[in-house]
């Protein structure tokens, strides 16, 4: 279980009251979360998910803490540690686009300010740069290899800027 | 609707559900054809092993059936056929069936199967499922019927050994396809399914992984018949698996598959499980599931008593995918569990997958038919009626699997219905039979018996625990035994003509075959000798299956020496077998039926259209049952109303339907053809003479107070006052917040006193029903199901999705930890609960709790005692047999329909009511039922006339005459006798001989059981009553309860049949114990046969402790049918009981 992602680590010992109907309504109006509430918990997304062993709140609980209403699925490690394989939307019997939703969480938990360390720096790395991070020049050099073609930055950001990367901001609280 | 000519029926399809519809028809004296496109009749169930949740060998109930339509003369089977075209109408239809050729003359094939020895190839065997081969030349399986050989057009390579090795010379290459036109009244579509090919799901790996399988082949590997011989083999490596995982839902539920859910497969996951158990109890089993669904009778304590008493393990969490390991072929399969947050990953020896069930139809068929099928290729049923054995095609009907998913019981059921309505588009002539003793049976009587001695191998059911060929040997060594043969499977069809040419060749003149019970299988062997010209009367079963094999599985000789000391018996006690003739009852024309709910209306309609007179007695003040509790049902929520009005329509207008509503049964007499009923209404007593009888009194919903806190905190209520209010807006506003608890008094632990312990079967449902019809009227509420299981079948399914997509939140709870009510502060009430996905606890205030209850069953005591039927535990009445008779009773002439045996929907119950009708009509167009022959008679010249016998007699069957001339005598009433012996166990002159059950018969079986006595090994003789200790021995042995084989048994229809002298004559003769079992007190099919027996125990008791025996060695024990386990705990106590006390002191006496 990894320690430095996800605020929420367990169920233990917590109670849950009155479950909030419009974080669900909030997270099903996202792509891909139209019919987050048909999960019926067979687990199967959980059972084919390559990360499963690195979390601590497995896939189907995510969802079904969005079945729930509960924010809080906002600080587990899935939100950040899914590898977007699309394996349990794949499978899911009841067709839920789970990998989507979770992009759609990313980008909610993102704007409440949770978000794994040095991902403001890679962002902006990315955007000007096009580089998440700078090749070592000298290393190249004793390796006899060319330099890093220059990269075409105006294209890479009209990409950048048509998907809105640098509009997502934290929210005022 | 009839038509004025009596024309054939059409039946489609042979497997379980249609050979009922097949026979019901052939027995209301209707020609049928029966058309099956596989070369042998029975279907898949021919296919399985054992049948949940009674654990009975499937072929086992299953062949009789199977022989009884090869030799009905109304049926004519059509097998390796297909119907190609059928044009027409309702009374009138031309049905053309291509008539496949085998290659094979089927007058002259006799089954030897040399042809299958020598043919060169092989192809893999369907039947097998292709996990064993077969020749092109070939018999599918043992008890294929028709039992005859099959060239395969497509595999023979026509090198023509067959044809020079048939000695029959019955193969002939040139015989073609035959076209057959038959005009039929009726039709009736009855093809079944097939198992989605697993491969469609293609991340479990079936196909490429050898040890990943289907649950019919593990069927196949499961059966002593199958390709391993019942031993569990990995394909892969032959090696026995140590650890297997069952895998739910494999493409059912599934958006991506089929959606649907297919009913079954929980229920039949867990029997294969346990059936495995049993051969190997070390196993590691794990049954990886969505939902455990449990719909029918008796399957949710199924599964219960495959977690405690088998440990198979249930875990919660649907695989992804099966990944195989490369070197060993192990399966390693991730999976959750809802118990715990991480993601196991087990190695497994061998997977299971459990497909969806998919329909087995001839679209082309349905075309021309003018059918119209559901978007999964099912028949949708005429949904106005809610008679699902219609397919809104007039003419034609159908039932079982092709309808929709469904379990064995359901589908015979349906079989039965589809029986009644076909019946209803043909005229039926009424039936005309008699038989009296014929100058041979007589002659037979004098002369000296030549007894035939048939030892069954059962498959490895006998043949596995028992060295039949050592009894077969013994039994040859016996008196009067002319002729001892061990036969593979004695119930087959070939097996009879084996028989009935034994009993020619060798003259015999009596029959013993040693196998299994008689309850089910005598009438099948008495039909044998009686086609070989014996008088069915000279027939003897020895059980040593139920009562030997199956419960000394350890004690392999000891099981032997018991079954030849079985045997031994049954061969002393057909040497005094005598012939009989029996009693002609006829059959007043007439139907009584209690309930005039939807169930009762059913029945009564169709009985009525065949022209009988119907009562229908009504306790309430209007016809409908529990349907006028509701407001709306079904998910289309439906008036109740409308449908009692629609069946209430359908029964008024009718002259001979008579309609006694706020009228009560008060007393009852009589048996089938004449019972004699007393109906009150009022204050007015009315009696009414009926020739048979149908219980349909059904079931209400549970109402307890303090259950979730109902009638004791606001706002709890039951889904049934919620449906009432959805309908009047009472109380409810929109955006209103709502509980639903699941399970309410349903499925209880049995340790718990009175405890509910079965599932309801249809709460799930009509709470998804009540939730989504909440939503369409307030569309703003919160809804919030709590629940164990959610059990919904087929496209129930995909009304649940609905619900859930509409935000209704579903909360798993576990059985340990339900949800607490409570007074809520912010609003009316407040939940809690333990989530089980989360391990958290969750509280949420609601405005309204509604509670799925329990369906329970009504007072019905004083019906049972009445009429003489059984409850069982729970209050719901005990059919005669839960998967093969669903609507009959074990005693002849009732039956019975509805939710009054189990909870079911409302178009289960309507399918329940025809069945019944079916059923009925039987006896009803005979006319006629014959009698068994097992009355008293009384001999006039030593009976002293001292009326002890007429006092005593339950049915005042037998009355003191006065004698002209001489003393007064006795003389008995043979159609009213009902055999219990009682009478003769009590006369004090001896006069009285009791037909069949004779005094020298069952001295004689004491006799003999107790020679050869091991001189270190307790004897413990047993006189068993047949209707209730008998069959718990019996179901001991199904459930294959283990016992120690001391025992010595010896079947008589009543207790009240032993007598004193019975008793001490056993204990003379060296018993170390005397065991008499029968019926509860107040359940004794004779009405109270067993009370009189206990005073002859009293008195025996008192002689033997003067006699200087410990009073301990007699003992009498009440057990009934349904306690196996406590038959089995029994044996095992007396057992022990006897090796405390020591060896009888008598037994020295013995040389």
């Amino acid at each position: 279980m990894t320690e430095s992602w996800g605020q929420f680590k367990s169920f233990e010992g917590k109670k849950f009251k009155a479950l909030d109907a419009e974080f669900t309504n909030k997270v099903s109006s996202l792509i891909g979360g139209k019919d987050l509430t048909a999960c019926f918990q067979c687990a199967k997304c959980s059972a084919g998910c390559p990360v499963s062993d690195k979390v601590n709140i497995q896939i189907h609980e995510v969802m079904r803490m969005l079945l729930f209403g509960l924010e809080a699925v906002l600080e587990t490690d899935m939100v950040w540690l899914c590898s977007t394989c699309y394996t349990c939307q794949e499978r899911c019997p009841q067709g839920i686009d789970i990998t989507d939703i979770l992009f759609g969480l990313k980008n909610m938990a993102f704007r409440k300010g949770i978000r794994p360390t040095g991902y403001i720096s890679a962002r902006e790395s990315l955007y000007e740069t096009g580089r998440l991070y700078e090749p070592t020049d000298w290393e190249r050099d004793d390796l006899e290899l060319d330099p890093v073609p220059e990269l075409n930055i105006a294209d890479t950001k009209k990409m950048l800027d048509r998907m809105k990367l640098m509009n997502l901001e934290e929210e005022e609280e | 609707m009839a038509e004025s000519i009596s024309k054939p029926v059409v039946i489609i399809g042979a497997g379980i559900s249609g050979m009922r519809a097949a026979l019901d028809l052939a027995e209301m004296g209707v020609k049928v054809f029966l058309v099956e496109k596989q070369p042998s009749i029975g279907g898949h169930m021919s296919q399985l092993d054992k049948t949940f949740p009674t654990l009975d060998c499937s072929m086992c109930i299953q062949g009789p059936w199977m022989v009884d339509c090869s030799r009905h003369p109304n049926i004519e089977i059509l097998a390796y056929s297909e119907v190609t075209k059928v044009s027409g109408k309702q009374g009138d239809f031309r049905v053309e069936v291509l008539k496949r050729t085998r290659r094979v003359d089927a007058d002259k094939c006799t089954g030897c199967g040399d042809c299958q020895r020598v043919c060169p190839i092989e192809v893999p065997n369907e039947y097998d499922i292709g996990l064993k081969m077969r020749k092109a030349a070939y018999i599918p399986f043992p008890q294929a019927v028709p039992n005859i050989a099959t060239i395969d057009h497509e595999n023979c390579i026509e090198c023509m050994v067959c044809v020079k090795t048939c000695k029959a010379e019955a193969i002939v290459f040139d015989i073609v396809d035959e076209h057959v036109v038959i005009n039929a009244g009726s039709i009736i579509i009855a093809t079944g399914y097939e198992l989605l090919d697993p491969a469609t799901i293609p991340e479990y790996g079936y196909g490429r992984f050898p040890n990943v399988v289907s649950a019919l082949e593990y069927e196949r590997m499961v059966s002593a018949s199958g390709p391993t011989g019942g031993i569990v083999m990995r394909p892969s490596d032959g090696r026995e698996p140590h650890r297997i995982a069952f895998i739910q839902c494999v493409g059912s539920r599934d958006v991506n598959h089929c959606s649907y859910c297919s009913k079954i497969c929980c229920t039949y996951a867990t029997k294969e499980a346990i059936i495995t158990k049993e051969h190997t109890p070390e196993v590691h089993i794990d049954i990886l599931y969505n939902d455990m669904r449990a719909f029918g009778k008796g399957f949710e304590e199924f599964l219960v008593r495959a977690e405690t008493e088998y440990d198979i393990h249930f875990v919660k969490g649907i695989p992804s995918e099966i990944q195989e390991d490369y070197g060993t072929k192990d399966l390693i399969v991730r999976h959750s569990d809802a118990k715990g947050h991480n993601v196991l990953v087990d190695k497994y020896d061998l997977v299971v997958l459990c497909p969806a069930m998919i329909p087995s139809l001839n679209t082309k068929l349905n075309e021309q038919l003018g059918i119209t099928t559901d978007e999964s290729g099912f028949i949708q049923p005429d949904l106005s009626s809610l008679m699902i054995s219609e397919t809104g095609v007039p003419g034609i009907h159908m039932c079982g699997a092709v309808q929709m998913p469904k379990d064995i019981p359901d589908s015979v059921a349906q079989g039965s219905a589809a029986a009644a309505l076909a019946a209803l588009d043909i005229t039926i002539p009424q039936g005309e039979e008699t038989e009296a003793l014929t100058e041979e049976d007589l002659e037979l009587i004098a002369a000296e018996p030549r007894i035939g001695v048939v030892i069954c191998s059962c498959g490895i059911n006998i043949a596995g625990t028992v060295d039949v060929a050592e009894v077969t040997e013994y039994a040859s060594s016996l008196p009067n035994v002319v002729y001892a043969e061990n036969l593979l499977y004695s119930c087959s069809s070939d097996a009879q003509v084996v028989i009935k040419e034994a009993i020619k060749e060798h003259k015999l003149n009596r029959l013993v075959v040693a196998s299994c019970t008689p309850r089910t299988h005598e009438p099948l062997f008495r039909a044998t000798i009686e086609e070989a010209g014996l008088n069915k009367y000279l027939f003897e079963l020895a059980n040593i299956r139920e009562h030997c094999s199956w419960v000394h599985q350890a004690d392999k000789d000891e099981a032997t020496s018991k079954a030849m000391d079985l045997v031994r018996m049954s061969v002393a006690r057909a040497k005094l077998l005598e012939a009989q003739e029996e009693a002609v009852t006829q059959i007043e024309p007439s139907v009584l039926i209690i309930g005039a709910g939807v169930s009762g209306m059913a029945t009564a309609e169709v009985i009525s259209q065949k022209g009988f007179n119907v009562y229908l007695v009504e306790k309430q003040d209007k016809v409908g049952g529990f349907l006028n509790e509701l407001a709306t049902v079904n998910f289309n929520n439906r008036p109740a109303s409308e449908i009692v009005a629609y069946y209430e329509h359908r029964i008024s207008g009718k002259e001979n339907i008579h309609l006694l509503l706020n009228s009560e049964v008060v007393d009852a007499k009589g048996s089938i053809g004449e019972f004699e009923v007393v109906i009150k209404t009022g204050a007015k007593k009315e009696t009414l003479t009926v020739g048979i009888v149908i219980v349909a009194t059904g079931a209400v919903a549970l109402e307890e107070k303090g259950l979730y806190g109902l009638n004791k905190l606001p706002e709890v209520m039951t889904e049934v006052e919620f449906n009432t209010r959805i309908a009047s807006g009472e109380g409810i506003e929109d955006g209103e917040t709502f509980a639903v608890i699941h399970c309410a008094g349903s499925r209880e632990d049995a340790s718990l006193e009175g405890s509910r312990t079965w599932c309801s079967g249809i709460c799930c449902m009509i709470a998804l029903e009540h939730s989504l019809e909440l939503l369409e009227k307030y569309p703003n509420s919160r809804v919030f199901h709590f629940y164990r299981d959610l059990r919904v079948f087929y496209d129930a399914e995909d009304k649940y999705r609905e619900a859930r997509k509409k935000g209704v939140v579903f909360v798993r709870f576990d059985k340990d930890s339900p949800p607490e009510v409570k007074k809520g502060k912010e609003k009316a009430l407040s939940v809690t609960v333990m989530d089980q996905v989360l391990g958290a606890e969750l509280t949420i205030d609601v405005d309204h709790t509604v509670l799925a209850t329990a369906m329970v069953p009504r007072p019905n005591k004083e019906i049972s005692e009445l009429f003489k039927v059984p409850l069982n535990l729970s209050g719901f009445f005990m059919e005669a047999h839960p998967k093969l008779r669903p609507v009959d009773f074990q005693t002849d002439g009732v039956f019975v329909a509805g939710t009054a045996t189990a909870p079911k929907s409302i178009s289960e119950s309507i399918a329940e009511g025809q069945a019944a009708a079916s059923r009925a009509l039987i006896p009803l167009i005979k006319g006629i039922r014959k009698a068994e022959a097992i009355v008293s008679v009384v001999d006039p010249e030593i009976c002293v006339g001292c009326g002890t016998c007429e006092i005593n007699c339950a049915y005042n069957a037998i009355e003191v005459v006065p004698g002209d001339g001489s003393h007064d005598y006795a003389v008995t009433n043979p159609v009213l006798c009902q055999g219990c012996g009682k009478c003769g166990a009590g006369c004090p002159a001896g006069a009285i001989t009791m037909k069949h059950f004779t005094d020298d018969q069952i001295l004689t079986q004491i006799r003999t059981a107790l020679e050869n006595m091991p001189a270190n090994d307790s004897r413990i003789l047993t006189i068993l009553c047949n209707w209730c200790s008998y069959a718990g021995a019996d179901s001991a042995g199904v459930s294959r309860f283990q016992q120690p084989p001391n025992v010595r048994d010896i079947r008589v229809m009543c207790t009240g049949r032993v007598s004193v002298q019975h008793m001490l004559e056993a204990f003379r003769l060296g018993a170390d114990m005397v065991w008499i079992s029968g019926c509860h007190i107040g359940d004794c099919h004779y009405v109270d046969g067993n009370i009189s027996f206990e005073r002859r125990f009293v008195i025996a008791k008192k002689i033997i402790e003067k006699a200087g025996l410990e009073p301990d060695r007699l003992q009498f024990t009440h057990i009934s049918a349904s306690e196996g386990s406590i038959w089995a705990e029994t044996v095992r106590k007396y057992a022990a009981l006897a090796d405390k006390l020591g060896p009888s002191p008598l037994r020295t006496r013995r040389r």
